[in-house]
Formats: C-alpha cells, structure tokens, sequence
C-alpha cells in the first residue's frame, strides 16, 4: 500500500504491513528532516502535493517494481504538513525472498519517487524560508 | 470551454491560489495557459523552465491539446523524500 499521510508514520508498523513467511527479509528506507541544507540550518519543513496524482504515481511505482524484480509486498508513506527536525517523512519497506532484488527495488523507489512523484518541499529558515527545487541527492 | 488549472507550491503563492478556472478555446495547449497567467502574473514567467505539466493526473506535453473539462497542473521541481 502507498499512499501520503498528515500523521506521524511508524515505521515498525509499515515493516509489518510487509512481512510473510515466504519472504527471507525486508529492506527499508526511512528519511528523516534534517537540520540543514547545504549549511544553512533547517528549523522545520512543510511539504505538499497534489494528492491525487501523488498518489496514483507511488501505487504505479509499486507496480513497477513489481515486475522489474522478483519481490513481495511493498509499503510507502510519505508525510506532507509540517515536519519538525528528525521526524520520519518518507518511509519505504519491500519484502522479498531473498536480500538483493529487496534492496535494489528499495533504492531505485526511493530515487524514483523523489525524481517523478508530485511532491513539494518548503525549508524554512531562521532568516527567511524556501522551495526547494534542486535535484541534487536529498 | 473550460479547463480546471492546479498550482503548487512556489506557483500556488506567487498567484495566490491552488486552483482556478480557464475559459479557453478547443484545443488550448498547457503552453498557451502558462502564458496567459504568466501574462497576469509576471514573476511565474522564470519559473518556466523547470515545471512540467500533468493533464488529468499524468505527466503530459506542453503542446498537447487539452480537452473540456481537462484537469491541468503545473509540477514544480519535485523534493519528496
């Protein structure tokens, strides 16, 4: 199940929501705010979307990795609202029967998701506050 | 007819508005609505280079005709995660 949340996500919760006994482990991600940005310190985040196309992207990314490697289930939260320092804003958990085809469809739906999915990021500083438009890695 | 427009985040807050309504005629691209708001709000023009547009809820082209009742959105740069 993916699908965008104003709650605080639990992370064991969602590595539930993944499990079975066929399946030999379950990678994660999980990203956190961080206190800055390129040195500038970061006091609290906001992040928005548009809900409705954010949402059919991460059930296609879903898909997707489905197909492209041999996996169970796959779980993603992703928080929008305010996030404050250290607050878990994304969260990715894919079961499967063996380590290798988890973590690379983990790592390439974290990629794909910041890269393609509908979601906006606003840092807001001591001094001022900003969208973040930079594809550098986050 | 009519087309409904979303804007997010820095587009949303230099229009002030998440969603308005266009009248428009048959066959209007994204293109040419970009340029009529960027006309009625100047400091969207710069931030062109980096939105792409989704019709209906699926990433699309600049020049693809849009039909009545369309659901237009402009995508800022994405930061998920």
């Amino acid at each position: 199940v993916a699908r965008l949340t104003r709650d605080p996500i639990d992370v064991e919760q969602l590595a539930r929501e993944v499990e079975g006994l066929g399946f030999g482990g379950t990678a994660s991600f999980v990203g956190t705010v961080r206190n800055q940005q390129e040195g500038r310190p970061v006091r609290h985040l906001e992040y928005e979307a548009h809900e409705a196309m954010a949402e059919r992207e991460l059930e296609r990314l879903v898909e997707e990795a489905q197909r492209r490697w041999d996996i169970g289930k796959v779980a993603i939260r992703h928080r929008l609202g305010r996030l404050e320092l250290g607050e878990v804003s994304v969260a990715i958990a894919v079961s499967a029967a063996h380590r290798a085809p988890a973590l690379e469809a983990c790592h390439w739906l974290i990629d794909t998701l910041k890269a393609e999915v509908p979601i906006f990021k606003k840092e807001f500083y001591e001094d001022g506050e900003d969208w973040v438009e930079e594809s550098a890695p986050g | 007819m009519k087309v409904q427009v979303l804007l997010f985040a820095r587009l949303r807050e230099i229009t002030g508005a998440g969603h308005v309504e266009v009248e428009v005629e048959e066959g209007t691209t994204p293109a040419s609505i970009f340029e009529q708001l960027s006309a009625a709000h100047p400091q969207l023009a710069p931030t062109r280079a980096r939105l792409r547009v989704a019709i209906d809820q699926e990433y699309a082209e600049w020049e693809t005709p849009l039909r009545d009742g369309a659901e237009l959105a402009f995508i800022p740069p994405t930061a998920g995660g």
